[in-house]
């Protein structure tokens, strides 16, 4: 494998694309109202969005440019949304920023609503600080997603002041850094902060990413929510380090939310952590790092063992992307299950305590219910069980499959995303 | 360009069924080969007669039944050895090759094949090989670990297993590996040397090859145990506290084997009374 020594520091783009592609979901809410029409010329910072009801972050230009197209498009989730795509121009002119002297508590809330920033896992910061007393900084970070903490290291003293920020807008009474025990780099830099006395650091042993947030605030408060339900159920609120850093961006400077760090990881020319404006196409970042080496066989963002593999490289950049991994064609996986030993590796390694192996073969038969009293919907979906499996069964398919399943039938389940998956199913409406 | 896409995750760990069970299998070859050594060429008639006919028998069931031809993931060879291992030195082939048939063929796949078998087939063979021909399945004497030598090379052994019980050294690295689980060896291992203290048993009675190989590889066997954790070690207390009262007022050896098949009987229930705790609000 290649160089991987720039991926721990922030690299900047030498020459922005040709055009970008500005989703208009990037949250998980329903899709922005677009603001603009074809033809129109906008300018880097411009809101070209509106937000519509709850979960749902207004969407602002990252270029100057003029809107050529007004299209579903793809989207790194894997289903088409409704984007905006932006020609960029030469002159680069952003609107002017303005930002408020020592602004109060409403009106940093107001600024940080407005200025679209998004947790990583979908939810607008705003609405994720709302009602809390403790917010959880999440640095832990699977290898291949590591751009969406390196921020840490470069920005630090920004990031320690958004942080401020956060606990300022909500009120919190407290601040906790979630740390990988092993990177050693991040516990100094936090160490040169000199913290206040209400924010300490805490390593932790796994990484975190998405989904995992209620398990974070288990392990590290004892704070048992719903699992499928919210962290503010408890009163928390996890962050991500690059919110924090835009946060600070919005207060200070009056900038929205418009670039976003992303570590590009596998077979390129140069592998690396490279901040780039949000709607930039894959194939044109792959450009920027060099190229790919031969044909990508696998194209996944976010992470090795619970990121969507992409059907094109013409997706673009969003507020929820952290890694893109290439895998080449001779690295993807292809295995064949054979049947279950009850070896239980499965067992021993999930961090929620179910039994894996045992619901998916329930999920298998379809007996959904049967999943449900083995407590199905607890799963976190980060995907150690069918990393471990030495039958190499697809216990997290099976596992979300059954999820999926239970979530349409019943309707007392928390509120999700929408998932892509169709069930072949249609006649049972469930058993309420 | 065509991109594949699939499910996640992308990237998994290299273990397989394959490699757990010819790990297994090589963790017996050093035992095997002491007992040629020690026992000669009727020992290494019994264990190549228990592994070919294991190989034969699942190729040919698998052939019959138009199912997927498996005896490469190495678990048929590891079933032959386990059982010409628990046979006595002087015992005749077919004994070997009635055991090993019965092994494979009714007890593994009659019960649904690897992963879906109730009881160890070795185990249950032997169960049934030691009450058709008690007379040729009664060993001539009994392992007595009395020295540090009859730990290398016990004179005494029985079964084959019981020539040289440091041979099995390598169950204990398969554990380091993380090929074979630890839960049950350990509190197996830990209940019997307790309950022997309390009882003030002999222990040189106990600590027999027999015993460490049914602590290392049929204790171990991954689909006759509960999957939960609690239910590993408390499965393993079960069969250190049978093995136990078997040993003390019979033998260390066969207790072993009936209390490790009594032990497989009641798996299932302790899985079913240990299942873990909910994680989220309703299980505060």
């Amino acid at each position: 494998m290649g160089n991987y020594n720039n991926l721990e520091t922030i690299n900047f783009l030498k020459k922005l694309p040709e055009d970008v592609v500005i989703p208009l979901r990037q949250h998980k809410g329903a899709p922005c109202k677009p603001l603009v029409s074809v033809g129109d010329t906008v300018l880097a910072g411009q809101q070209i969005g509106e937000a519509v009801g709850l979960g749902s972050a207004p969407v602002h230009a990252s270029v100057s440019g003029i809107v050529a197209a007004i299209d579903e498009l793809p989207h790194p989730s894997g289903n088409k949304v409704i984007s905006i795509v932006i020609t960029v121009d030469e002159q680069q002119q952003s609107i002017e920023f303005n930002s408020l002297d020592n602004p109060d508590q409403s009106e940093i809330k107001q600024i940080i609503k407005d200025a679209g920033v998004v947790e990583i896992y979908g939810t607008p910061t705003c609405e994720v600080i709302e009602n809390i007393d403790t917010i959880i900084l999440n640095v832990t970070y699977e290898s291949s997603m590591i751009a969406g903490c390196v921020g840490i290291n470069s920005y630090s003293s920004q990031f320690y002041k958004g942080l401020k920020f956060l606990m300022k807008a909500s009120g919190a009474k407290q601040a906790i850094i979630a740390v990988n025990r092993n990177n050693k780099e991040a516990f100094r830099i936090l160490s040169n902060l000199k913290l206040e006395s209400n924010i300490r650091v805490v390593p932790l042993k796994i990484a975190y990413t998405l989904n995992m947030e209620n398990l974070l605030v288990y392990d590290i408060l004892g704070a048992r929510s719903q699992m499928g339900g919210k962290s503010q159920d408890v009163k928390v609120a996890v962050c991500g380090v690059n919110p924090a850093y835009e946060v600070y961006d919005a207060v200070v400077n009056g900038r929205p939310s418009m670039l976003m760090p992303v570590s590009v990881y596998g077979p390129v020319g140069n592998p690396q952590s490279i901040l780039v404006p949000i709607g930039m196409r894959f194939k044109d970042i792959f450009e920027q790092c060099g190229g790919c080496n031969g044909e990508p066989g696998k194209i996944i963002v976010n992470g090795l063992y619970t990121g969507i593999a992409q059907y094109t490289d013409e997706v673009p950049v969003v507020k929820q992307t952290a890694g893109i991994l290439i895998q080449s064609p001779s690295e993807i996986l292809s295995v064949q299950p054979i049947p279950c030993i009850h070896c239980a590796r499965c067992v021993d390694v999930c961090p929620v305590d179910i039994l894996p192996t045992r619901i998916a073969i329930l999920a298998d038969q379809g007996k959904f219910d049967d999943c449900r009293l083995m407590h199905v919907m607890n799963c976190v979906e980060c995907g150690l069980c069918t990393v471990e499996c030495p039958s190499k069964i697809p216990l997290l398919q099976l596992i979300k499959y059954a999820k999926v399943a239970i979530e349409r039938a019943y309707v007392d389940m928390a509120e999700k995303e929408s998932s892509n998956l169709t069930l072949g199913c249609e006649s049972c409406e469930g058993g309420v | 360009m065509t991109l594949t896409i699939s499910a996640p995750p992308h990237k998994v760990k290299g273990i397989t069924v394959n490699k757990i069970m010819w790990g297994k299998v090589l963790a017996l070859v050093p035992v095997s080969l002491v007992a040629i050594y020690f026992f000669g060429l009727p020992a290494l008639g019994i264990l190549l007669a228990s592994v070919i006919t294991a190989v034969v028998t699942e190729a040919g069931i698998q052939k019959v039944f138009n199912q997927e031809i498996t005896i490469a993931d190495g678990h048929a060879v590891l079933i032959g050895l386990m059982l010409a291992l628990v046979l006595p030195y002087d015992a005749p082939i077919w004994i070997a090759v009635i055991g090993s048939f019965f092994a494979i063929a009714i007890v593994k796949h009659a019960y649904g094949g690897i992963g879906s078998y109730m009881f160890n087939p070795v185990l249950v063979s032997w169960v049934f090989l030691n009450l058709s021909w008690t007379s040729i399945m009664t060993t001539k004497s009994t392992p007595h670990i009395v020295a540090l030598t009859d730990l290398i090379l016990e004179n005494g052994a029985g079964f084959l297993v019981g020539v040289s019980p440091i041979a099995l050294i390598g169950g204990v690295v398969l554990i380091l590996m993380r090929y074979i689980e630890w839960r049950v060896p350990l509190s197996y291992f830990v209940t019997t040397l307790l309950l022997v203290f309390l009882l003030k048993d002999d222990l040189s009675y106990v600590i027999t090859g027999a015993y460490l190989f049914g602590v290392l590889f049929i204790a171990t066997d991954s689909a006759t145990i509960p999957i939960t954790k609690k239910g590993r070690i408390i499965y393993g207390i079960v069969c250190g506290f049978l093995t136990v009262l078997y040993g003390y007022y019979a033998s260390y050896v066969t207790g072993t084997f009936y209390a490790l098949m009594l032990a497989n009987c009641i798996a299932p229930y302790i899985e079913i009374k240990t299942l873990p705790k909910p994680f989220g609000g309703d299980g505060k």
